[in-house]
């Protein structure tokens, strides 16, 4: 994952669920909680904004998802004729 | 679903710098001004991410050369008469934004100058990144009293006569809540998109997804040089990292596997800060021709250059320290990326910011970016201005319409639908086989059979996946409809591709390799027709500077 959250840090001010542009943040337990990581753009927007030092980027994301093991295009045509 | 009705003057979509420049414009005027964003407002799209410059010209500088400059850029696919207003007002606008208290980087009393990608006249200026900015921005908004409304994605256009496409003009749109699933309805006398521009990953925002620019294009709107897919070059490491123009512009060099500055054999003129275009076909040449990896060198770099540097791309140096990068010790091995069509191409947009269906503005990265030669932040910044000031004079011209409530409700039907499956491809499935066709079926170095085989493709999905998209949460819902709008304009890409057959810009063709200034000085336009998209061509109109 790319995004991490030290809780320990975390105040729980809500500001990076505010900005993250790719909603990948929400709260959970009056803490940041990175609930969509495959949304994440590795952008830094919540690393920067965040003035707890809490949060922490490692550019990654979009690299690891163009590794990830994959459907072929005829999986996901057949979706629907075999299931 | 609850609803929720809105009513307003103008509506602006989209909360980058050419919608916050909109709405602040209408607001100003006396517009009842709506800002709806899916990324919150100042901290989303390109706006967010960019790299710290702004191309700037002031009134003693050389207009004639930077326009020259710019139609070079650009190979010609600029209106020139827009491009001229961009680079006249960016003054102004500038100046707007310092008063505001956007912070620029100053040595003394004068901006620090450099000449970003591509440029032999024009000159940018720096700030201290995208982040600070549009804080501004978001916060003059709100000073100027229009209504903000975050997490919004607006999904589609709402016409007099109820059709897409229309035959009659724009009166609102719909859209929902990414985190309640709430559905919305806009009524709104005057309507600007300024949703950014269409891309998939890489160095391209995640929320940039075409939205607008699908939507305009279902409701009947012209668009233009869909043929243009930028690329850029990124590090390998790290493809969404920003600062192109300033580490360039600061003397980076690039190299190849035998320690070449491959540049000199491509572009011998201005070798690393060729166009943006030339640097990712270059790239690209040497990687296949096996002379890759590349690398980014700035070992040569100044202390004082590389501390500006850090200055104005924060992000990219935190970026750099976490994967143990030091810029005046190590190489950095970059590739050709995927950009978008930021650098041109998107709804047609005439000088005052009109599109071709009536009631429908458009601005910055979603417009057809007519002013390709000049860098994005200052295109979105003087239309966005531009198109608030129109909208403004429009709408006051306009009662509010009532709305076709079959249209509303066949519309709010296609939001929520996907919710409702219990079987189905999810959204990623079909985002990843779209990525994969965009690289290697479209691709930096083009091919007529390879794009046919894309746009067959994508064809394929648009017809025999999209519709059967399943979503867990209203996060996935959002993701479905993105994907849906990426697959559109994907198919437009490749077949807007096909129809150039010359090498022009970010159309690099393999199969006709050289630019035919005799032949093709035109735009690829393309409308919806029916249920399918006509693609056709028209000459360009060179009123200021001539190749
Ligand atoms: C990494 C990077 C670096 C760059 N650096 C520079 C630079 O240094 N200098 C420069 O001049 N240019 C730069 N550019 C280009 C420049 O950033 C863009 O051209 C410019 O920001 C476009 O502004 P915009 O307001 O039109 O769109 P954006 O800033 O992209 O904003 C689009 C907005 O629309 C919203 N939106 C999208 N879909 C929907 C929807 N369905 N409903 C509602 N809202 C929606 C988004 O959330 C976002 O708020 C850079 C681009 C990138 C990607
Ligand atoms: S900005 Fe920092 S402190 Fe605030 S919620 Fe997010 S992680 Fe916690
Ligand atoms: S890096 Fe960007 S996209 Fe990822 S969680 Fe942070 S703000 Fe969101």
């Amino acid at each position: 994952m790319t995004v991490t959250v030290d809780k320990a840090r975390c105040t729980g001010c809500t500001v990076c669920v505010q900005s993250c542009p790719s909603d990948v943040l929400r709260m959970k337990a009056s803490k940041a909680h990175v609930a969509y990581p495959e949304s994440c753009t590795d952008c830094f927007t919540c690393e920067l904004d965040c003035t707890r030092e809490a949060l922490k980027v490692v550019p990654g994301t979009i690299l690891a998802r163009r590794n990830d093991k994959r459907k072929t295009i005829e999986e996901v045509f057949l979706w629907h004729t075999t299931a | 679903m609850v609803q929720r009705s809105v009513g307003c003057d103008v509506l602006v979509i989209g909360g980058g710098i050419a919608g916050c420049m909109a709405a602040i414009r209408a607001a100003e005027m006396g517009a009842r001004t709506v800002l709806a964003s899916k990324g919150p407002v100042g901290r989303s799209g390109s706006s967010v991410v960019a790299a710290g410059t702004y191309l700037y010209y002031s009134p003693e500088e050389d207009l004639q050369g930077y326009l020259r400059d710019a139609c070079r850029i650009g190979h010609f696919l600029d209106d020139q008469e827009m491009e001229e207003e961009v680079i006249r007002e960016c003054h102004q606008r500038r100046l707007d934004m310092d008063k505001w208290g956007v912070e620029w980087d100053k040595e003394g009393a004068d901006f620090v100058r450099k000449p970003g990608l591509g440029m032999t006249t024009m000159r940018n200026c720096y700030f201290h990144g995208g982040r600070q900015m549009m804080s501004v921005l978001r916060g003059e908004v709100e000073r100027q009293g229009a209504t903000i409304l975050d997490r919004l994605m607006v999904t589609d256009l709402l016409t007099s006569d109820g059709q897409h496409p229309t035959r009659g003009r724009v009166v609102g749109a719909v859209g929902f809540g990414a985190r309640d699933g709430r559905f919305y309805v806009f009524e709104a006398k005057a309507t600007v998109l300024a949703s950014g521009d269409w891309g998939i990953g890489e160095l391209h925002p995640g929320d940039n997804t075409g939205d607008g620019q699908a939507a305009a294009m279902r409701a009947g709107a012209q668009m233009r040089n869909m043929d243009q897919l930028g690329f850029s070059v990124a590090p390998s490491a790290f493809p969404s990292m920003p600062g192109l123009h300033p580490l360039t512009g600061h003397g980076a060099h690039f190299l190849n596997r035998l320690g070449e500055r491959f540049m000199a054999g491509y572009h011998p003129e201005l070798m690393e800060r060729a166009p943006r275009a030339v640097l990712a076909q270059s790239m690209a040449r040497e990687i296949k021709d096996g002379r890759g990896p590349v690398y980014m060198d700035c070992r040569h770099l100044s202390r004082e250059d590389l501390e500006r540097l850090a200055r104005i791309l924060p992000h990219t140096f935190k970026a750099f320290q976490r994967l143990g990068i030091d810029l005046a010790r190590d190489l950095v091995e970059y590739m050709p990326v995927l950009y978008g069509n930021g650098p041109s191409g998107g709804v047609r947009v005439g000088k005052d910011c009109r599109t071709t269906v009536e009631g429908l503005f458009c601005a910055g990265g979603a417009s057809d970016r007519m002013y390709a030669g000049v860098p994005g932040l200052t295109g979105a910044s003087v239309q966005g201005w531009k198109a608030g000031g129109t909208a403004f004079h429009y709408a006051a011209g306009q009662a509010t319409l009532p709305l076709d409530q079959r249209q509303v409700m066949d519309l709010e039907k296609v939001i929520h639908q996907p919710l409702g499956r219990v079987e189905g491809p999810a959204p990623k499935e079909v985002y990843c086989q779209v990525r994969d066709i965009v690289k290697e079926k479209i691709g930096v170095l083009k091919d007529g059979e390879r794009l046919a085989q894309g746009a067959e493709a994508l064809d394929r999905l648009r017809r025999e996946v999209v519709p059967y998209l399943r979503a867990e949460d209203y996060h996935g819902l959002m993701r479905t409809h993105e994907v849906r709008n990426i697959v559109e304009l994907g198919e437009l890409v490749a077949r807007a591709s096909l129809e150039r057959k010359e090498s022009r810009y970010f159309n690099y063709r393999e199969d006709y390799p050289q630019r035919d200034d005799v032949n093709w000085l035109k735009w690829v336009i393309a409308q919806t027709e029916g249920h399918e998209a006509r693609i056709w061509t028209e000459d360009i109109p060179l009123l200021r500077v001539k190749p």
